[in-house]
């Protein structure tokens, strides 16, 4: 077949008549930057244009594109292509990454056919095409600016991706030394940084930037930051997290700009020292007089050098004593506007590397079949079907599965879907999602497994003296991560003995003990790449079990002759679990008759969390009580005299993973459902009840307070709308004021949402904004539709996004930011937005409809839109 | 693969098709499908002319007339 390819004629074999396009683009043609998402065109990440027509290239056979012209991100070009990809770039769009080659040629299509397109044609246009990470708000307010630009004149110049830095080994000298590790300075004038904290969508590279370039008095432009891992020496690990204590390398919880706010500052103040003491001494002047600006040092004598002029100089120098970063009051892009991301050309152009891309010279990939229920193991294989496939080279049993090993991923794919397997299911998890939920209720109201982590006064003589009380059960499913990238890894035996990873990991230390324990050789013998993640939302903190497992023990199986890359299909990752696990919380709650809350008594039952992260679960697990499970419960902002909180830890063979928010993503939606409806049984207007109870909290106070004016909390709404409100001190301090409508056929729409943040300085107020708009997104996911189903015998129902509804751009609600001013140290933003979502959706329903919704999602009970 | 074609319109969801059918693009050429395969009832699937589970995040009413 011939095809034509942004505009050069290529020749395909004909075996790949009916293969999908997406991978012939990809595997045979080497274009990485068309993504798969879902392979059955739900999801659009593979978007190409044919005819300059927004197609789906994993549901176009090849044959079908023949005689037509196929545009990928890679060739698209043009006015149109330009002025979009220009107004993604300066709207700081881009999170992740992994969806936008898809987003803005589909954005590019549009704008071809109608070059001024309102919101209702921007949605309808757009909604094919699904972003994790929440982008959509920004997405439509690109497409506008595209519009607007091409209209006032021409378009602006193309985007040019830099090359990104090679990231090599620490040398000893280099890992003993306070900066190196973290900031070099190239002799052509670049700065890289690097980063503790994977890049996985939430900005923390352009936060790092951002203090580096201030602290060093650098030019922002001239800052690049790349992922960095291996940095395990004799005095421990360099890339150790500082917020969890620096003991191993991990990205999580939110805490990246926490911790880095201190060990990144530092090293480019020492840095900048360092370079003014090397000026010093080539200028033999007093170190004092060295004045530097964006990235240029001078001397009132006129003389002046820039940095790169004198890097190889100052690295030679120790770092001069009492070197310590700026005084705030000297901030120049510290909490400024304007700072763009420093990951999103190359993510607009689809040139960054995701692990999908990852490419070795004699590599195999491979897909797993995992089982259809939880636990159950290979009885027996019949793959001779599969074998015979052109492209399949073996087929390998693993533990978690049966691997399917190809040249490429299609032919591995085609291998896969003619194996059979049967399972063995005799220690399979056989309960359905129901009958799991039943069982949670059941432990919950017997509390025969009750473990109290909190006891404060005496809350069952405060709950027999109330005069109004609650007692309600909530209910939450099942959740998958769902990131846009499926979970990938690559592995490699060099002729060294060294076993080199790839994977976007959150943790590359537990890359390290899971590689190594599998290939039976010493932890330090593997090097690991970390990726940039096609999201994450905790997904990737996995430490056993996963494709970096499965990618080694296949390497292995075939005598390390391959590089081996392992790709998960969007069903096999469903099948895999690492779900958020269900939870069911029961809260007894009373006020007394002035209607103050005088009694909290929450009781949980959830599969622990934490117990699958090494080192963490040390801390995190303690006395039989999960804290990753009773966060957000056992630290509730609010001062309740009376206080319990017990909780069961759930038995089952559903693999359970921190999910963005953690134990908040459902301990919120209990506690200030709860709140809302002790208000309601007493009386009491829901702002003024928490408000009394955050005496001790004044930031968390002040969002309340400020989210209810914003909102107009209080005025009159039309007929059929109502508010609901809720606060938190999840992170930071924020308050979300959620406004809904009531259709005539009784269904509720979201039509706004006001979230105020306090979480300290804001380094780059936009990335913060960006990250609330997204997480809110992701909670309004998650509450209105999201739920793992497992069917009779505990079959995995769920397996793509068809049953895993994602909200797609028509369902965006109008969203306000509003962060307050701060001068208190940053804190986490990234999952901050998201448990809040749920419970003031669930008050705001309450309010318009008297009916209280205690089980999630809510499309159990009400169609939400 | 069953033997009878059976078409069920989902409660506000997509027509699930079973059964031995064809399933034939405007130009001619035949879409493949699996034995069982939703179709967009809803009108708003970008993935026309299997649901792409649009119609759960959207405003769509499937009551049937009869």
């Amino acid at each position: 077949m011939e095809l034509l390819v942004n505009g050069a004629a290529v020749e395909v074999d004909d075996r790949h008549a009916k293969t999908p396009l997406l991978w012939v683009l990809r595997d045979v043609l080497g274009l990485h930057g068309t993504k798969f998402g879902c392979g059955a065109g739900f999801c659009a990440a593979c978007t190409v244009l044919i005819d300059g027509r927004n197609t789906k290239s994993c549901q176009t056979a090849t044959e079908r594109a023949v005689g037509k012209t196929v545009t990928t991100v890679e060739g698209a070009s043009g006015p149109v292509v330009d002025a979009v990809r220009n107004a993604w770039h300066e709207r700081n769009v881009v999170q992740c990454g992994y969806c936008q080659p898809g987003q803005t040629l589909a954005a590019v299509s549009l704008l071809e056919s109608d070059p001024s397109p309102d919101d209702a044609k921007i949605d309808e246009w757009m909604s094919g095409n699904l972003c994790r990470c929440g982008t959509y708000p920004r997405i439509r307010a690109a497409i506008h600016e595209a519009a607007g630009t091409l209209v006032a004149g021409p378009a602006p110049e193309p985007l040019t991706a830099f090359q990104e830095p090679e990231v090599g080994r620490l040398t000893p000298e280099e890992m003993a030394d306070p900066v190196h590790p973290y900031i070099r300075i190239h002799d052509d004038g670049t700065i890289v940084a690097y980063s503790s904290q994977i890049e996985m969508g939430q900005g923390i590279h352009t936060g790092l930037a951002t203090i580096v370039a201030e602290e060093l008095d650098a030019d922002f432009e001239s800052v690049r930051v790349v992922n960095a891992a291996n940095g395990t020496g004799p005095s421990g690990d360099v890339y150790g997290n500082p917020d969890i204590g620096g003991a191993f390398q991990i990205t999580g919880a939110s805490n990246s700009m926490k911790g880095a706010w201190g060990r990144y500052r530092l090293a480019a103040a020492q840095a900048r020292a360092r370079l003014a003491a090397a000026a010093a001494e080539a200028w033999k002047v007093p170190i004092a007089e060295i004045r530097i600006d964006n990235g240029v040092l001078r001397h009132a004598s006129g003389r002046q050098a820039t940095f790169a002029e004198l890097a190889a100089q100052a690295e030679r120098l120790p770092v001069p004593e009492g070197a310590q970063p700026k005084d705030r009051s000297e901030y120049k892009l510290i909490g400024r506007e304007g700072r763009l991301r420093v990951d999103s050309v190359p993510k607009i152009l689809g040139a960054t590397r995701f692990t999908i891309d990852v490419s070795i010279p004699g590599m195999l990939t491979a897909v797993v079949l995992h089982p259809p229920r939880f636990g159950a193991t290979v009885a027996s294989i019949d793959d001779d079907a599969a074998r015979a496939e052109p492209g399949v080279t073996a087929v390998v049993p693993i533990e978690e599965g049966v691997a399917v090993v190809g040249e490429t991923f299609a032919d591995a794919q085609r291998g896969l879907r003619a194996l059979s397997v049967e399972w063995d299911d005799s220690e399979a998890e056989r309960r359905s999602s129901e009958e799991l939920l039943a069982e949670h209720v059941r432990l919950v109201e017997s509390g025969e497994k009750a473990v109290v982590a909190r006891n404060d006064g005496d809350v069952d003589e405060a709950l027999a003296d109330a005069a109004s009380t609650v007692d309600a059960i909530y209910s939450l499913p099942y959740l998958a991560h769902a990131t846009m990238e499926p979970n990938n890894a690559a592995c490699r035996m060099r002729e060294d003995g060294v076993l080199e990873v790839w994977a976007s990991t959150e943790s590359p230390e537990y890359v390290k003990m899971n590689a190594s324990a599998v290939a039976g050789i010493d932890k330090e013998e593997v090097e690991v790449h970390v990726t940039l993640a096609g999201g994450s939302f905790g997904l990737h903190s996995s430490a056993e079990r996963d494709p970096v497992t499965e990618a080694v023990e296949i390497a292995r199986a075939l005598d390390w002759k391959h590089p081996i890359k392992v790709q998960s299909l969007r069903e096999e990752e469903f099948k895999v679990g690492r779900y958020r696990a269900m939870a069911v919380h029961r809260v007894r709650a009373g006020a007394d008759s002035d209607g103050r809350l005088t009694a909290f008594n929450q009781e949980i039952v959830a599969e622990p969390t934490s117990v699958n992260l090494p080192f963490v679960r040390d801390v995190m697990f303690t006395d039989g009580v999960d804290f990753f499970t009773t966060t957000g419960a056992v630290d509730p902002p609010y001062a309740i005299e009376n206080f319990r909180l017990a909780s069961t830890n759930f038995e089952s063979r559903i693999p359970t993973m921190v999910w963005r928010s953690v134990g908040n993503s459902h301990t919120e939606f209990a506690r200030e459902s709860a709140i809302d409806e002790l208000a309601g049984a007493a009386g009491r207007d829901p702002v003024d009840l928490r408000r009394e109870l955050l005496a001790g909290s004044p930031r968390t106070l002040r969002a309340l307070e400020l989210a209810a004016e914003y909102a107009g909390w209080g005025s009159p709404l039309p007929e059929r709308r109502s508010r609901g409100i809720t606060c938190s001190g999840f992170l930071g301090h924020s308050a979300n004021v959620t406004e809904i409508s009531l259709d005539d056929r009784e269904r509720v729409h979201v039509d706004r949402i006001v979230f105020v943040l306090d979480c300290g300085i804001t380094v780059n107020p936009d990335l913060v904004r960006a990250q609330v708009e997204g997480g809110l997104l992701f909670g309004l996911s998650a509450a209105a539709w999201g739920e793992v189903v497992l069917g009779d015998g505990g079959e995995i129902v769920t397996q793509n996004f068809d049953r895993y509804p994602i909200v797609r751009m028509r369902s965006v609600p109008a969203i306000e930011v509003h962060l307050i001013d701060s001068t208190e140290p940053p804190s986490g933003v990234g999952e901050v937005s998201v448990p809040s979502v749920a419970p003031t959706l669930a008050n705001a329903i309450a309010a318009l409809t008297g009916t209280r919704i205690r089980r999630l999602p809510f499309s159990k009970t009400i169609k939400i839109y | 693969m069953p033997d009878e074609v059976t078409i069920t319109p989902s409660e506000d969801g997509p027509y699930i098709v079973s059964g031995p059918v064809r399933l034939v693009a405007p130009d001619g050429h035949e879409i493949e499908h699996p034995d069982t395969y939703a179709m967009c009832r809803c009108g708003h699937s970008s993935n026309k002319p299997f649901c792409d589970g649009t119609h759960a995040t959207i405003d769509f009413d499937g009551t049937l007339a009869n």
